[in-house]
């Protein structure tokens, strides 16, 4: 049920701008990606409301040119500040707090295969590359960047790997299903008429 | 033929890399390399690399080895329509997929990993476990170390072990849990109360960082488990004591 159904809603349930506020509410606190299911669960509303709600909230931040943003996290939400503001923070935290850590070709080849191939064993991740890519694995869960997603069932039971909210938060997704066509990466870096 | 191959052979992530270059360099047809000429070439590189003394990785190695069976598979009668080849173009194109998607999500991440993100509030959910080895979703020991993280990373100049164990944090921690239930129920069966500090190894005045996190591990769960008593107070204040009175359980 829409809690705008509800014929007590100026009593029980707050209107639409509340919810927003709520949201934003949560949001700050956690510093973390919330799921949505949770804050439905605070607001005692559903779902599809939350999210609607979160959009708007979303698009709210954006049109008032604000230095913070609402990030849309697959099933969670996230309150981040900008990019362009990063100095003026590391300025503000005298810390070498977020300091950039640079990728290796490995760990961006791997972080792709998982983004594209998920839920993946590193066995399936070294048979793509063609090398050993254990540690880079381990390396990319350490820094929250892919997580384990469970086991597959075939013998030795091999751990599976995903990406993580973080992931998307770094990577400018939304969600998984906005990661580019895979075929439109142009396989090779040849100008000859090959027929694929 | 040999100065163009004169590349370091670390330049390359893995043999389907390097084959790569070789296809790119010989402007080769992918779809119908001339797999006498590719292997010829790859071999006289993994050589080279051979007199330059470099570790080979096992996996060059084996991809000679794959294509040297290529070779001889071309040269012997087959039915139509089976080409040798097919699978090592497939993980080739796939490998090269990924390649050139990890050079796009590289640049976006030098734009997009700037966004900061606030450090975690100490939230703890009403979730219980899903099993009951996973108690971290109970206590926030996560959320612990990452306080002692920040509070080591802004006071970063201050002390010498800090920078210790800046360079130890990053990388999993050294020191076993379980070695430090041994350590604490040893320490804890000869003293009436402990306290925290007492769980850690201090050497030379310096605490390292994951010592103290082994510590925490393994006080939560012996806490957790019953076989530790806490008293009042935050991790710091609190005396701990062995439960003498606890049934010995049965695994």
């Amino acid at each position: 049920m829409n809690i705008l159904d509800s014929p007590f809603i100026e009593d029980l349930f707050p209107s639409i701008e509340n919810i927003e506020a709520v949201i934003e509410a949560l949001l700050f606190v956690s510093g973390e990606p919330v799921a949505v299911k949770e804050i439905a669960k605070i607001l005692e509303s559903d779902v599809n409301s939350i999210t609607q709600a979160m959009k708007s909230c979303a698009d709210k931040y954006n049109r008032d040119g604000r230095a913070t943003e609402l990030l849309i996290l697959e099933d969670s939400a996230q309150i981040v500040v900008k990019p362009e503001y990063i100095n003026y923070i590391r300025s503000f935290k005298k810390s070498e707090t977020h300091q950039k850590k640079v990728f290796s070709k490995a760990a961006m080849e791997i972080l792709s295969i998982v983004a594209y191939f998920q839920p993946v064993t590193k066995n399936y991740i070294e048979q793509v590359r063609g090398i050993d890519s254990s540690y880079t694995v381990n390396m990319l869960v350490e820094r929250g960047f892919l997580e384990e997603k469970g086991r597959l069932d075939a013998p030795g039971k091999p751990m599976r790997y995903g990406t993580t909210h973080k992931f998307l938060r770094c990577f400018g997704l939304s969600s998984l299903a906005d990661l580019p066509d895979r075929q439109s990466f142009a396989e090779l870096n040849q100008e000859d008429e090959i027929e694929k | 033929m040999n100065a163009a191959l004169n590349f370091r052979l670390e330049a390359f992530e893995g043999p389907l890399d390097l084959l790569l270059s070789l296809i790119e360099k010989n402007k080769i047809n992918i779809f119908d390399i001339p797999i006498a000429l590719i292997l010829e070439q790859y071999n006289e590189y993994i050589e080279s690399a051979k007199l330059h003394d470099m570790n080979i990785a096992a996996e060059f190695i084996e991809m000679s080895a794959r294509l040297i069976y290529i070779k001889c598979r071309m040269l012997l009668p087959r039915p139509v329509g089976e080409d040798p080849r097919e699978e090592l173009v497939r993980d080739l194109l796939l490998y090269a997929q990924m390649k050139n998607a990890a050079a796009y999500f590289n640049e976006r991440y030098e734009y997009f990993s700037d966004r900061y993100e606030k450090d975690p509030e100490a939230i703890l959910t009403e979730d219980s476990p899903e099993d009951e080895s996973d108690f971290y979703n109970l206590f926030p020991a996560g959320i612990l170390s990452q306080s002692l993280k920040s509070i080591i990373e802004s006071n970063r100049d201050k002390a010498r072990h800090y920078n210790i164990a800046d360079k130890i944090l990053p990388r999993r921690p050294r020191a076993s849990v379980s070695e430090k239930y041994i350590y604490i129920l040893r320490k804890a069966y000869g003293q009436k109360t402990l306290a925290f500090g007492d769980f850690l190894k201090v050497e030379n005045g310096v605490v390292r960082i994951d010592d103290v996190i082994a510590a925490l591990n393994a006080v939560l769960r012996l806490v957790m488990s019953g076989a530790l008593i806490c008293g009042e107070g935050n991790i710091l204040e609190c005396e701990f004591e062995l439960n003498r009175k606890r049934k010995s359980k049965k695994q």
